[in-house]
């Protein structure tokens, strides 16, 4: 690798992009040129001040306390919910599966109606009377 | 004995909220939010949890809640062309205000870039869980990393050249 190629590399090997053989050859160089090994040390210095968790406001200190209470009550809602709409929904559906079973068997299935013969249309030709004939 | 919950919230509690804090720039947001998240947590818990920690699928939920928030916000184009760092890189020590311009131009990602720069940059996840928290493939969320902190970068170094003149 010439020095070139390092520097593009540098912000890749820092991040652990890199696969472990360009990232062992880049070490090989960065370990050997004085240029490229203080590149890689100001690129590291970058980094870390840039990747450092900026400060952000605290959570809520009551935040714990209702997480806890709204997970509870939530609980207490949806079970006896669950405990009257499970059953109505299951008996509902038992319901139209019987109804249809009932009359699957009653009605008689559907005699296709015959089909009409297609009526071929012509197109109206005048009507040439047969020539006379004379009678002797 | 210990009720399972306190462990769980005392090792992920200020972590996601700092995540979401800094993901939707808002504490107000964050703490609605980590709360969602956590009753989730508590009536639908993981049944699989990687390598016994539910950390990825806190993170993949808190995630999934503060991009839902963002999106309603206006999306921001990434620019691609190069900027040289090294200047930046130079200045780093000395800047007073780069902390404020560091926030700046963090909110400025697109939320999908800012999700996966915040997670590895911030909170040192590997990758492949940074996929895992964003329901994509490590190969993409290196990707998505790559980009946002080539933009992130870009615009400190852009912002540092115009404050210059």
């Amino acid at each position: 690798m010439n020095c070139d190629e390092v520097r593009e590399a540098l912000a890749d090997r820092l991040d652990g992009l890199l696969e472990s053989e360009h990232a062992a050859r880049l070490d090989a160089h960065t370990t050997a040129c004085e240029k490229c090994a203080a590149a890689r040390e100001r690129q590291a210095s970058l980094r870390e001040r840039v990747y450092a968790p900026l400060a952000v406001e605290a959570a809520a200190e009551n935040l714990r306390a209702r997480i806890v209470e709204r997970a509870a009550s939530s609980r207490r809602v949806s079970r006896p919910f669950r405990r009257l709409v499970i059953p109505c929904v299951a008996s509902f559906a038992v319901g139209v599966l019987v109804t249809l079973a009932v009359l699957g068997q009653r009605v008689p299935e559907p005699v296709p109606a015959a089909r009409p013969a297609p009526v071929e249309i012509h197109e109206a030709r005048p009507v040439i009377p047969p020539p006379l004939r004379r009678i002797h | 004995m210990a009720d399972p919950f306190d462990e769980v919230y005392c090792r992920y509690g200020e972590r996601l909220h700092a995540y979401l804090a800094r993901l939707t720039g808002d504490s107000w947001t964050a703490d609605e939010l980590c709360q969602e998240t956590f009753v989730r947590y508590l009536n639908h818990p993981p049944r699989t949890a990687v390598d016994g920690h539910v950390g990825p699928w806190l993170f993949r939920v808190a995630t999934n809640l503060g991009l839902d928030r963002l999106r309603r916000r206006r999306p921001v184009a990434l620019a691609t062309e190069p900027v040289d760092t090294e200047p930046l890189a130079a200045e780093v020590t000395q800047a007073r205000d780069l902390d404020a311009r560091i926030r700046a131009e963090i909110g400025r990602l697109p939320p999908m870039f800012r999700a996966a720069f915040l997670l590895r940059a911030n909170h040192d996840l590997a990758f492949r869980e940074v996929g895992r928290a964003l329901g994509i493939s490590e190969r993409a969320a290196k990707h998505r990393f790559r980009r946002a902190r080539d933009q992130l970068l870009a615009r400190l170094a852009r912002a540092g050249e115009e404050g210059d003149r």
